[in-house]
């Protein structure tokens, strides 16, 4: 008699702790997606976000513009790479589509390893300082998940 | 006597295993609550983050209210929910170490310094009042309307003197020295100094209260300053061979006092407007 209760019990209580490990996996699980796709929304918001970042965007006499400017993303380039900590593991490249050939990375933060790539891309104005003269550029982000 | 032993350890038994029954509800409960607590916690940080990180380059005021309090702890890199939930902060936010409220003003302010520099964010505690002793009704003049009414004639939690301050009126004291540029003392349990760069920097001070949360915005702030005039004395490189870009690049590299460089840099740049504008 006394065996079969003991028996029940700790059948009970296992069956109990399993249910509590599987639930809070559950939850941190879910909390730790809500966090993703927060980082992902961010992800798909930098090809809106970095076109107006004072560094490349273009500019006369203090008054900004809708466009980016190639001298600024070219003295960017050279650098980028002290802006890690703000891109992370991402490469940031833009493509001119309807003058003369013309493509540049921007920021490299590519790593050696990684899980999953997401790449987003956007059509932004180009203007070319030396030429004054606009162009049609494709920027483009790629997104380097699961590094170390 | 077999079976009273037998009655004994079976009340034992169920006890024991009552009191482990027990000890796993109030332990899910307790878990459960801070679970959902981060969770909670997590949303108000992705809340502000977005709302940091959506200023861009305008000029905006905003109210940021929860029904419940909330606070949040600021680092040079990082700021914090209730003490749980953290996140790399990348603009630069002028607000106290800690801000513990359930509504907080929220401004935003470009910076052109002459060319645009970025974005200052400023954020208040509805219940802080700022004194200011001394002419500063030109900064008065930049702080937006609604913001005015935390500004008050005597008696504010934050006193700030232009000039001279005297240490004899409470609350937190900072003495600055007016100017384009000048000095920012906080009297705290320790008195400190730093720079400031403009009325910009002189509200940074004034809404940061304390001189480590000032002085690591103002090194980001200089420092990405530093960034962007790297980048135009680049292009301004690529552009020479059009025109002569001699004279702003002497003060795109000058190690100058700030102040005095930024009004040469202006100066330059509207000088070449029948060339290509640096910036």
């Amino acid at each position: 008699m006394l065996q079969q209760t003991t028996f029940i019990t700790m059948f009970v209580v296992i069956l109990l702790v399993l249910g509590l490990v599987l639930f809070f996996k559950f939850t941190s699980a879910s909390i730790d997606q809500e966090a993703y796709e927060y980082e992902f929304s961010q992800f798909q918001q930098l090809v809106h976000i970095f076109p107006s970042m004072p560094e490349v965007q273009c500019s006369k006499l203090g008054v900004t513009e809708d466009c980016m400017d190639v001298g600024k993303l070219k003295a960017f380039s050279e650098i980028s790479r002290d802006y890690t900590t703000t891109f992370g593991a991402k490469t940031i490249t833009i493509k001119e589509v309807y003058l003369s050939p013309f493509e540049l990375t921007v920021y490299d933060g590519k790593p050696l390893e990684w899980e999953e790539e997401r790449i987003v891309s956007t059509l932004v104005s180009l203007y070319y300082p030396e030429q004054k003269i606009y162009g049609i550029g494709k920027l483009e982000v790629r997104w380097y998940e699961g590094t170390n | 006597m077999k079976r009273g032993m037998e009655d004994h350890f079976n009340w034992i038994f169920v006890m024991f295993a009552g009191a482990i029954f027990l000890a796993f509800l109030i332990g899910f409960g307790a878990k459960y609550i801070a679970l959902k607590e981060t969770g909670h916690n997590a949303e108000i940080a992705r809340g502000v983050d977005l709302l940091f990180s959506g200023f861009g380059e305008l000029t905006l005021y905003k109210n940021f209210s929860l029904e419940v309090p909330f606070t949040l702890t600021f680092t040079c890199d990082e700021f914090n929910v209730n003490h749980d939930v953290s996140m790399p902060l990348d603009e630069i936010v002028f607000a106290p170490s800690e801000l513990n409220s359930d509504s907080i003003f929220v401004w935003a302010q470009s910076w052109n310094y002459p060319f645009d520099s970025g974005t200052f964010i400023y954020l208040i505690n509805k219940d802080t009042t700022y004194t200011l002793y001394g002419d500063a009704i030109r900064l008065l003049e930049l702080v937006p309307l609604p913001l005015r009414s935390q500004f008050v004639e005597r008696d504010g939690d934050v006193a700030v003197f232009f000039g001279a301050p005297n240490l004899n009126v409470g609350g937190n004291i900072i003495s600055i020295e007016d100017g384009p540029s000048g000095t920012v003392t906080f009297y705290g349990s320790e008195v400190k100094t730093s720079y400031h760069y403009g009325d910009l920097f002189i509200l940074g001070a004034i809404f940061s209260q304390d001189y480590t949360r000032y002085d690591c915005n103002k090194e980001e702030a200089i420092s990405r300053w530093n960034h962007l005039r790297e980048i135009y004395f680049k292009k301004s490189g690529m552009l020479a061979n059009f025109c002569s870009y001699q004279g702003i690049q002497t003060y795109l590299i000058s190690p100058l006092d700030i102040p005095l460089v930024v009004k040469h840099l202006e100066e330059e740049n509207s000088r070449l407007a029948s060339c290509e504008v640096v910036f």
